[in-house]
């Protein structure tokens, strides 16, 4: 009985699609500058087909742990009556340093509650938008010190081993990144990018293996990443067999800080990397 | 069944020394039985049939209607030109193709297609193909009645049939032009024909045969005598232990092909396995040694015959199995004709050696070895309907506790062995793990059949305790109530998803979401791209670039063909080249996905298949913001 009455249950929990266009209207409608979407349950990837254009929608296993340190205000869109949603696991990790702002309004099996993002660190130094604008030097160094740059294309740069450095989209342990992408070159050289930051309070470089490389071990050698801040470097390693994000705490950032990441690696083959680097000042 | 009615059949059969091999003292031995199996029969085969246009292509499935067309047209040969046909180019031309799987199945779809959609139009190409499929499929439902039928009633029985079909995952499954339920049912005819060999005559002959048709449609049917042997020596040790004659004639069967296999042995260890392949010929020893061994072990099982018939049934299925399993798998496999040695040992070797395909389970992507001990258990539970699931469960624990009661048959424990087996062998920590629960589709039907004891005895218990307080309360109405009450729910979740089967998910796992919640695999196959192809064919434009993500251009054909999919789109093999991008949910895959929002520059979908609010397919345009 209890499984006929869950067969019978189960497709209540649905969402109409006039409850997501409701949801769409008012968040176009209440949106400001700097909102994200945060999904709960992490699957309920529906909701991006009605987001508002330009607001964020994030939803990925581990996504209810994110800080979202770019966005000051997150609106929580939640299915809470589907099967195992684990709504409390989610409150117990989303809850810490966030603070509801007005009530939780419902749309059917909707839920949608708008929240103070205690965490916001806004990014004052993004060396994904500098590469992708082409604002900053891209190039090959090998150990003697020799440089060879990397073009810019308009979109990307490309090195003379072939290979792109760009901002892209990719996934490292299941979660979306637009980042910059590196792949070592191989031996004792090294890819750099290089740029002048902003002044900001700390900075930060987060850095793993794209897709499943970080699992191939046959082979493979570790990649060596450093950040380097005015001639001060501070290195990570990512090991062989390993696929989660890895960060690196840098320095405060002085006004026209000369900032530097490497990429290395003995054996270039599959050590492409997602790195994302920022530099934030302290919320207000 | 009742203990009163189990006594009362005399035991023909003193397997253990002690009891019946079943407790009923033959399957199908009234006209009411084989009616019921009939009907049981047709009633799979027309609901297949009904529901064949609604399921999709799996990505093996379109790689086996290929195969299956390349062997029509070698069949079509060997009737216009025999002897053109029997050549080895000819057969390599027709068969090389997917060689990796014998050819039994496919043999039967690609005569199937030809028959019933070119030469009679009866069906689409794909229910064609799949025709073949569907009988095997049906054929099950009459087989768990027949085995049931050795232990329980005709309800419970019948019960224990449409369980089988009814599991969202085996309902779908039993569409495809795969081999996956045709060598389930194979095993379970195997098993089928060996315990009525223990009783009638002839019927050793069928298992032998049954078993080299197993061995033709799936390599899983190598372990089938694994579940046997054990039962076999045990049984003819006890049949013959006042028998010396009979005795010696069982050790001589026994001891001819432990000879032999040591022989065997002994040629590997001295010429290494490279030589002995190498000098495989028709006249070369090692072949001799195989005619002398089956020659031998079938000369002193004819002997055994008439010193001890019981005996003589007891290990003449086994005899048969031995020698007409491989001869069976030879013959029915042009491919081997020429080159059966190499062409065996490669074979064998792919799937020895088989690639781990990445599988997410529980949050983690397991990429390699050693996977999870309980994975297989746990993903039988959490794709079971629980209504089915529960009473497999308890059926199972029933004959331990049956066991240690000194009441289980033989029977109980052939059928324990085997739905222990399929499930043991896969959960090995090496062996690939990947293709959800259809690896072990042979361990279900006897699960179904330990189900039906609990049903059995639930509406048995049930009936005592409310007949005092209500007369119109009987044992059959309350079974059948119980049945109607146990199955509702797995029919409910099969009717809402069975187009979608592997991602169907029980109430253990919370249907669906649950499971998606739980981290667990999404799909796979790529066949849940029927739930978007309504929309693509109104809404994609004239002529319109498609990237397809995890569909191969097969299933693609196989789409455009049976009219599912418009013919002006083109199928191409990047996002860069596509103007919309259809990407199968996979956490494996995910890369994908992001590499489709980094080309077509949104992260914003236009349409998708959200099974129960779970994205199974989702839709993206170039530009769309």
């Amino acid at each position: 009985m209890l499984c006929l009455g869950f067969q019978l249950w189960l497709p209540t929990t649905h969402v109409a699609e006039s409850d997501y266009q409701a949801v769409a209207q008012l968040l176009a409608a209440e949106q400001q500058q700097g909102d994200v979407v945060l999904l709960a349950p992490w699957w309920t990837e529906r909701a991006r087909i009605f987001a508002p254009e330009g607001l964020p929608v994030v939803g990925y296993q581990g996504s209810d742990a994110d800080s979202l340190e770019r966005y000051p205000r997150i609106w929580v869109l939640a299915q809470p009556h589907q099967p195992n949603a684990g709504m409390g696991d989610f409150e117990k990790a989303f809850s810490p340093s966030r603070t509801a702002i007005g009530a939780e309004r419902r749309f059917g099996n909707l839920s949608l509650r708008l929240y103070q993002n205690g965490r916001h660190r806004p990014v004052v130094v993004d060396a994904t938008q500098l590469v992708g604008a082409g604002q900053a030097q891209v190039y090959l160094e090998s150990p003697d010190g020799n440089r060879q740059p990397c073009s810019f294309t308009g979109t990307a740069y490309r090195c003379g081993n072939g290979k792109i450095v760009g901002k892209e989209w990719h996934e490292v342990h299941f979660a979306p990144y637009s980042c910059v992408k590196l792949e070592a070159p191989g031996g004792a050289n090294r890819v750099v990018v290089e740029f002048t930051a902003s002044a900001a309070d700390s900075s930060s470089l987060t850095a793993g293996y794209i897709w499943e490389y970080g699992a191939y071990r046959d082979g493979i050698t570790p990649t060596n990443v450093t950040l380097e801040v005015n001639g001060q470097a501070q290195s990570m390693e990512l090991p062989v067999g390993d696929e989660l994000m890895h960060r690196l705490e840098g320095p405060a950032l002085t006004e026209g800080a000369r900032v530097r990441i490497f990429l290395s690696s003995q054996n270039p083959s599959a050590r492409v990397v997602c790195a994302v680097m920022t530099g934030s000042r302290r919320a207000p | 069944m009742s203990e009163q009615k189990a006594t009362a059949l005399s035991p023909t059969l003193s397997p253990s020394g002690r009891g019946s091999l079943s407790r009923f003292s033959s399957s199908l031995s009234s006209l009411t039985d084989r009616r019921i199996a009939w009907i049981l029969f047709f009633a799979g085969l027309l609901v297949l049939l009904a529901t064949e246009k609604d399921i999709g292509f799996g990505r093996d499935e379109s790689v086996y209607f290929h195969a299956a067309e390349a062997h029509a047209r070698w069949f079509q040969l060997l009737v216009s030109s025999p002897t053109a046909a029997v050549k080895d180019a000819a057969i390599v031309q027709h068969f090389e193709f997917n060689h990796e799987h014998p050819a039994l199945m496919k043999n039967l779809f690609g005569i199937s297609y030809v028959v019933l959609h070119e030469k009679l139009g009866l069906l689409r190409p794909a229910g064609a193909f799949r025709f073949p499929a569907f009988v095997f499929a049906a054929w099950m439902l009459p087989l768990i009645f027949g085995l049931s039928r050795r232990l329980f009633g005709q309800g419970a029985s019948i019960f224990a049939a449409v369980s089988f079909l009814i599991v969202p995952r085996q309902f779908f499954h039993s569409h495809l032009a795969c081999f996956d339920v045709p060598i389930a049912t194979m095993w379970v005819l195997t098993v089928y024909c060996f315990v009525e060999a223990l009783e009638k005559p002839r019927w050793w002959l069928y298992t032998g045969l049954a078993f080299g048709a197993a061995l033709g449609a799936k390599h899983n049917a190598w372990f089938i005598p694994v579940t046997l042997v054990p039962f076999i020596l045990w049984r003819g040790w006890q049949l013959t232990k006042h028998a010396p004659e009979a005795r010696n004639l069982f050790f001589g069967i026994n001891g001819v092909f432990v000879f032999g296999g040591l022989l065997y042995g002994v040629m590997v260890a001295a010429m290494g396995p490279q030589r002995i392949l190498s000098t495989f010929e028709f006249q070369s020893p090692q072949l001799g040694l195989f005619v002398i061994v089956c020659a031998a072990g079938a000369w002193l099982t004819w002997q055994l015959r008439s010193v001890h018939l019981d005996a003589f049934r007891t290990i003449a299925p086994l005899v048969a199995m031995a020698i007409l399993g491989p001869i069976v798998f030879y013959l029915h496999w042009p491919y081997l004709w020429h080159h059966p040695v190499d062409r065996a040992a490669w074979y064998l070797s792919f799937h020895l050696t088989h690639n781990h395909y990445t599988w997410y389970y529980l949050g983690e992507l397991l990429r390699a070895p050693p996977f999870p001990l309980l994975y297989v258990v746990n993903l039988t539970a959490l794709t079971v309907p629980a209504s089915i699931f529960v009473p497999m469960v308890l059926g199972f624990i029933w004959v331990f506790v049956r066991a240690a009661r000194n009441q289980v048959t033989n029977f109980e424990w052939i059928v324990v062995a085997n739905a222990v087996m399929s499930i043991a062998l896969i959960s090995h920590p090496n062996v690939p793990h990947f293709g959800g629960v259809k690896h072990w589709f042979p361990s279900m039907p006897f699960l179904a059949v330990l189900a039906a004891g609990s049903l059995e005895r639930g509406a048995r218990g049930l009936t005592a305790w409310l007949a005092p307080r209500w007369k119109a309360v009987t044992e059959p109405r309350v079974l059948a109530l119980m049945a109607v009450l146990l199955c509702a729910p797995a029919v409910i979740a099969t009717a809402r998803v069975y187009e979608f089967g592997t991602s169907a998910y029980s109430e253990f796992a919370g249907g669906v979401p649950g499971a998606a919640s739980l981290g667990m695999q999404r799909q796979y196959w790529a066949n849940n791209l029927t739930g978007v192809l309504p929309w693509l064919n109104a809404n994609a434009k004239q002529g319109e670039r498609v990237y397809f993500h995890e569909n191969h251009g097969g299933q693609i054909r196989d789409n455009q063909r049976n009219g599912m999919l418009r013919a002006d789109l083109v199928a191409v093999n990047s996002p860069n080249e596509a103007e919309l991008a259809i990407y199968q949910y996979h956490q494996e895959f995910r890369e994908q996905e992001f590499n489709i929002w980094q080309v077509f520059g949104t992260t914003r979908p236009v349409f998708g298949l959200y099974l129960d609010e779970t994205p199974q397919i989702v839709i993206y345009r170039r530009g769309h913001r």
